[in-house]
């Protein structure tokens, strides 16, 4: 999932964010309070790990801008302040829970899972659209029973769409979410992808759940054309 | 043995009135018998005028041998005339009345005073003796008057008195006692509020009443203290907070190293790369606990510095020693301007080589590369001051009077990066203290900084050797 990152500490962002990757998550870094909220507004993100204590706009403050505009990404909170009132302040003011350090990183992924479901009306743990299952935790992907291998950025890839199935994404929202800012994207990588994922996961089915919108994006829903 | 307050106000009470009471007991008694015995005296007084005008006239008219009728006709006819004997020169009465003969008033002698008392028969007289001269012979007036029932009177105010005073004072005593309870009880309501303010809710405040008075003070000094127990109290508890913090923020990213690095195989370079990160993170914390350590200590008074004539310019060398190390590293330029002669004060030697390696310390960190770090030491007016002078980055005029604050740091990001929790200086301001001095800073941004710390050189420690 694209997970955005907001710790002023250099050292433990760097960690988080090496960490995630590891387990085949997108990350952005965000070090103050002002860039978290441009990032959080300009991109879309399936979590947002928020840290409390930030130079100028404070990790509160942060979380009740997002709430009071209107951004549902669900808010992992990971901060040194243990105390009741600082717990309390902090689910109040809208993040969907809270974890203090030193942490188990083991625990922090599965509250990131945990936090991401309750983006979604109905809160299974596994992605499914028709009889494509993506499981966020296990990394498996099937349909039709079948299980189906993705490589890491396929996995993202399609992850990213399963999450926000039925919605159609701008192109830009996608690279931007699914590659690293670091990455070489070209102008067809995102194409290419598109395309490899649509022979491992459409090619074999009769109904093709990976749409492209022309002019916008693409979209992964059920009761796509069939072919 | 004090008694308690309310018994003393009212035994002072007591005493005060008692006094006051019998003096005006005593005074109002002899002042009412003056007083009765004035007006008795005047109305004899007139009496025996009287007489002397009657036997003036009878002498005059040559009607001497008349003179004892005359007088009884005088006494008979006036009230009062009961009580009068007149007597001649030779021991005769003129005339006694029947009342006198039956007191038996003895003649006055040549030294009877005016007025005499004479008990007559049980019967308290008072009596006039009026010796006059008429016609060439003495004869000798007097005119009495019963007292018995004036003096009854007397007693029965005497007695009047002596049961009223005691239970006026007693009275006087009961509501005293009451009148200082009311007094003291508002005392009392700031005692029971007092003692319900505790740590957690030292922001409570008494009530202050508008009297202008004692109370009113004392309810406002109360409140003063409080306020200032609650500022204390806050600095102490964000003192706790700021040090967990930065004790936790190391620690996380030490476990979060670590756990990353074992979740997966890693190269033996990788692991020798997060070992010597999570070393380099463990020296860090360790100095910070032992900088909590040592001002948990100073707070509690048990950091315990053993005083003894230093020589302060060998110390700041010593400081010096490490910092061109410091220095040379980062390609500082660094210039030690200490006399070669001694310079003796009373401290702890240890201590003060801590706080001169805070400052050049901090100097060094703050100071970007090419930059100057210049320590001195000179002795001015009975104080040995030495100065750190730097060509760094400065301090701007805001964060100029927090900078000896504990946690305390004027651009957080920086001086995270380059190692520093904000405790340093704080640290260097206590020993200065502890050794009667005092520490300065004067500074702006670009321009660099120099602290300056004034030691009193004690005459007691300005030995020569």
């Amino acid at each position: 999932m694209h997970v955005l990152i907001v710790e002023d500490e250099k050292k433990m962002a760097e960690l988080l964010k090496k960490g995630l990757e590891e387990e085949n998550h997108s990350v952005s870094l965000a070090f103050d309070g002002r860039d978290a909220l441009e990032l959080a507004q300009a991109l879309e993100y399936d979590a947002i790990v928020l840290d409390l204590m930030l130079p100028g706009i404070d990790g509160y403050e942060v979380a009740r801008r997002l709430r009071k505009g209107g951004n549902k990404t669900p808010i992992l909170v990971l901060t040194a302040r243990d105390t009741v009132p600082d717990v309390v302040k902090g689910l109040d003011l809208g993040a969907d829970d809270y974890m203090t350090k030193p942490f188990s990183f083991e625990e922090f992924l599965a509250r990131l899972r945990s936090v991401s479901r309750r983006g979604s009306a109905d809160r299974p743990t596994v992605l499914q659209v028709g009889d494509l299952i993506l499981n966020p935790a296990t990394h498996v992907v099937t349909r039709h029973g079948e299980e189906i291998s993705l490589s890491r950025t396929e996995f993202r890839l399609l992850e990213f769409l399963m999450r926000r199935a039925g919605r159609v994404i701008p192109r830009n929202t996608i690279v931007h979410s699914v590659w690293d800012s670091n990455d070489d994207v070209e102008e067809n990588t995102l194409d290419a992808f598109i395309s490899l994922l649509r022979s491992k996961v459409d090619r074999d089915h009769k109904v093709k759940l990976i749409q492209t919108i022309r002019g916008t994006g693409y979209t992964i829903r059920e009761g796509g054309k069939a072919s | 043995m004090t008694l308690p307050i309310r018994l003393r106000l009212t035994a002072w009470y007591f005493a005060i009135l008692a006094v006051v009471l019998c003096a005006f007991g005593v005074s109002a008694y002899i002042e009412m018998r003056h007083s009765i015995r004035k007006t008795v005296d005047e109305e004899l007084q007139i009496r025996a005028e009287g007489v002397h005008q009657l036997i003036v006239r009878v002498i005059q008219r040559g009607q001497k041998e008349d003179l004892p009728d005359g007088l009884r006709e005088h006494t008979e006819l006036r009230q009062g005339g009961a009580l009068l004997q007149v007597s001649d020169e030779q021991g005769n009465w003129l005339y006694r009345s029947t009342v006198m003969s039956d007191y038996g008033v003895p003649r006055p002698s040549s030294n009877t005073r005016r007025i005499t008392e004479y008990l007559g028969k049980e019967v308290p007289l008072r009596i006039w003796n009026e010796k006059v001269s008429v016609g060439g012979e003495s004869y000798f007036i007097q005119s009495a008057f019963e007292m018995d029932d004036f003096y009854e009177a007397l007693d029965h105010f005497e007695l009047m008195l002596y049961i009223s005073i005691p239970t006026l004072l007693l009275c006087a005593a009961g509501g005293g006692y009451w009148i200082s309870t009311r007094a003291l009880s508002p005392v009392d309501q700031i005692t029971q509020t007092a003692r319900t303010i505790s740590a957690q809710n030292l922001s409570s405040r008494l009530l202050v009443p508008d009297t202008g008075d004692e109370l009113q003070r004392l309810s406002e000094t109360l409140n003063g203290m409080l306020e200032r127990l609650e500022a204390a109290f806050k600095k102490i508890t964000q003192f706790t907070a700021d040090a967990s913090h930065e004790l936790r923020t190391p620690v996380a990213v030490m476990r979060t190293r670590a756990e990353l690095s074992l979740r997966k195989a890693r190269s033996p370079e990788e692991y020798r790369e997060v070992i010597a990160e999570v070393l380099a993170e463990l020296e860090k914390t360790s100095a910070l606990i032992e900088q909590l350590m040592f001002l948990a200590r100073a707070d509690s008074g048990a950091e315990t510095l053993h005083f003894t004539p230093t020589n302060v310019a060998e110390v700041l060398h010593e400081a010096c020693h490490q910092g061109s190390a410091l220095a040379e590293a980062k390609q500082i330029g660094f210039k030690e301007q200490i006399p070669s002669d001694s310079l003796w004060i009373l401290g702890d030697a240890s201590s003060l080589r801590r706080l001169f390696l805070i400052l050049i310390d901090n100097a060094v960190k703050y100071t970007p590369a090419n930059g100057r770090v210049e320590v001195s030491l000179q002795r001015n007016d009975g104080f040995a001051v030495a100065e750190v002078r730097d060509t760094g980055i400065g301090i701007a005029e805001a964060d100029l009077p927090n900078v000896f604050e504990r946690f305390y740091r004027a651009d957080k990001a920086r001086t995270r990066e380059l190692g520093g929790v904000g405790l340093g200086l704080s640290i260097g301001r206590w020993i200065t203290e502890v050794h009667a001095g005092t520490i300065e800073v004067h500074s702006a941004p670009g321009s660099g900084s120099i602290f300056q710390i004034r030691l009193p050189i004690s005459s007691s420690a300005n030995i020569n050797t």
